[in-house]
């Protein structure tokens, strides 16, 4: 009995592409028979928003960028509104100080919670800005506030996933000293 | 050597810079859009979404299985009484229905003569390809559902889609073996319609959300409009359905002293909630 062999380079980076992967499969399947009063979870948003807290706001635009594309791929509205959307929010999440995120139960909730409902709120603004007026209309505000809820909800545990995922630190760290 | 002196080496290249990051990343997205709003360049962006789907489907598929039941198993033991009540309604509104469908074959066969005359495409005579709704959307801003038949059954962009004799929306994507269906209640949905029957005045039917019935847009103040008429499609240009389907019925007329068009709201004849069994009209829209 040696020491433990060490997990190859190549499948740890796999864990990011593969969680990705199994959280769009959960939102087309679990997320289209959740709903709470017409609202259904966001867990891409909510993925997306964990991956980005507090890895600067380069990393923050950039996970945005990565997953508002996937987040695109499945859905009908106009390609690349989830991008543009991400990219912003992600950027701003980026710059919640990683340090003391862990210190308390409730900072990566409220965090994930508040950045999911911004979300959605900037979704429905930018969707307007480029023809898409619809997309404000009165339920918006429940939108925004139930998935900021199952945002929080769903966020210690993705939490822990997306730490899996990141397979090592600064694999994919776009912003070295600038976080 | 010389940008090393200008710039630490700690900050790296452009995109670790955080607002260049921000402006490129934010450029290439609103790029993207663009792009998507093209003509041609649509068409790359919807063969991307259709290999994206096609990968994820089989998976997809597999898990549904598993969450469906379950799923089902929870609504249905929550409203197993209200379920009953609900099936006992059904089967006196079907014994009804047989009795009026009697009448209406008549009807149906008149107005196909009249649309040939005119040269309008109806919907009845459109062959059709049955298809199963496998899903409904996850997404909160769009109303859609998504069936078990795509490109290989020779499903296309913009074909409608009925269920029982009403319409329930037009094909909005396609992948190999999956549809996704624009639903008549989505927000984005606009289709043209005619009154009373289809022999009334013509309107635009605007989706207001799942739970929400149509809003029709465009009647005149002077136009006579009752509560429970029936509305169906009428073929307008660059409309995106056939003539004839039947939509739903007035469910509510409202004008007020001085507007410039009624406030009209119809209720679907299709229970877009409950979705099970459809059928792809094998109809394209013409062409601009």
């Amino acid at each position: 009995m040696g020491p433990p062999r060490p997990v190859s380079p190549w499948l740890t980076r796999l864990r990011l592409p593969l969680v990705v992967f199994s959280v769009v499969v959960l939102q087309r399947t679990l997320g289209s028979e959740v709903v709470v009063d017409g609202v259904h979870p966001d867990l891409l948003t909510a993925l997306f928003v964990v991956l980005a807290m507090g890895r600067g706001p380069s990393n923050g635009a950039a996970a945005g960028f990565g997953m508002g594309l996937v987040a695109d791929l499945f859905t009908d509205t106009p390609f690349g509104l989830w991008a543009l959307t991400d990219v912003i929010v992600g950027y701003l999440v980026g710059m919640v100080p990683g340090e003391g995120l862990e210190q308390s139960w409730w900072r990566v909730p409220v965090a994930a919670g508040l950045a999911g409902s911004a979300a959605v709120l900037l979704y429905a603004v930018v969707g307007a800005l480029f023809g898409q007026a619809w997309m404000i209309d009165e339920r918006l505000w429940k939108v925004a506030l139930v998935v900021a809820v199952f945002n929080a909800a769903s966020a210690p545990l993705l939490w822990r996933i997306a730490s899996w995922a990141r397979a090592s630190e600064g694999d994919w760290d776009l912003a070295g000293s600038w976080r | 050597m010389r940008q090393a002196q200008r710039r630490p080496a700690s900050q790296g290249p452009l995109l670790v810079r955080p607002r260049s990051a921000l402006a490129l990343l934010a450029l290439a997205a609103v790029t993207l859009v663009t792009l998507g709003f093209g003509r041609a360049t649509g068409r790359y962006v919807a063969s991307v979404k259709s290999v994206a789907r096609d990968v994820v489907a089989p998976v997809d598929a597999a898990v549904r299985a598993v969450v469906r039941p379950a799923a089902n198993f929870v609504q249905g033991a929550a409203s197993y009484s209200s379920l009953r009540v609900e099936n006992a309604k059904l089967r006196a509104e079907v014994a009804r229905l047989k009795v009026t469908e009697a009448g209406a074959a008549a009807t149906r066969a008149q107005l196909a003569q009249l649309s040939r005359l005119e040269h309008l495409s109806f919907a009845g005579n459109l062959p059709k390809i049955p298809a199963d709704v496998v899903a409904g959307t996850s997404s909160n801003f769009e109303v859609t559902v998504q069936l078990d038949k795509g490109g290989r059954a020779g499903v296309k962009v913009g074909m409608p889609v009925v269920a029982g004799g009403g319409l329930v929306g037009h094909v909005v994507a396609v992948a190999l073996d999956r549809s996704t269906v624009q639903l008549v209640t989505d927000p984005a949905s606009a289709l043209g319609v005619r009154l009373g029957g289809g022999t009334g005045s013509m309107g635009l039917a605007v989706g207001q959300g799942a739970s929400s019935p149509l809003r029709v847009q465009y009647v005149p103040p002077q136009q006579r409009v009752q509560v429970g008429e029936a509305v169906v499609t009428t073929q307008v240009q660059g409309g995106t359905v056939p003539s004839g389907i039947p939509v739903g019925a007035v469910s509510k007329v409202t004008l007020r002293p001085g507007a410039l068009q009624q406030q009209i709201t119809v209720r679907p004849y299709v229970n877009l909630g409950n979705l099970a069994f459809v059928s792809i009209l094998r109809w394209v829209p013409p062409g601009p």
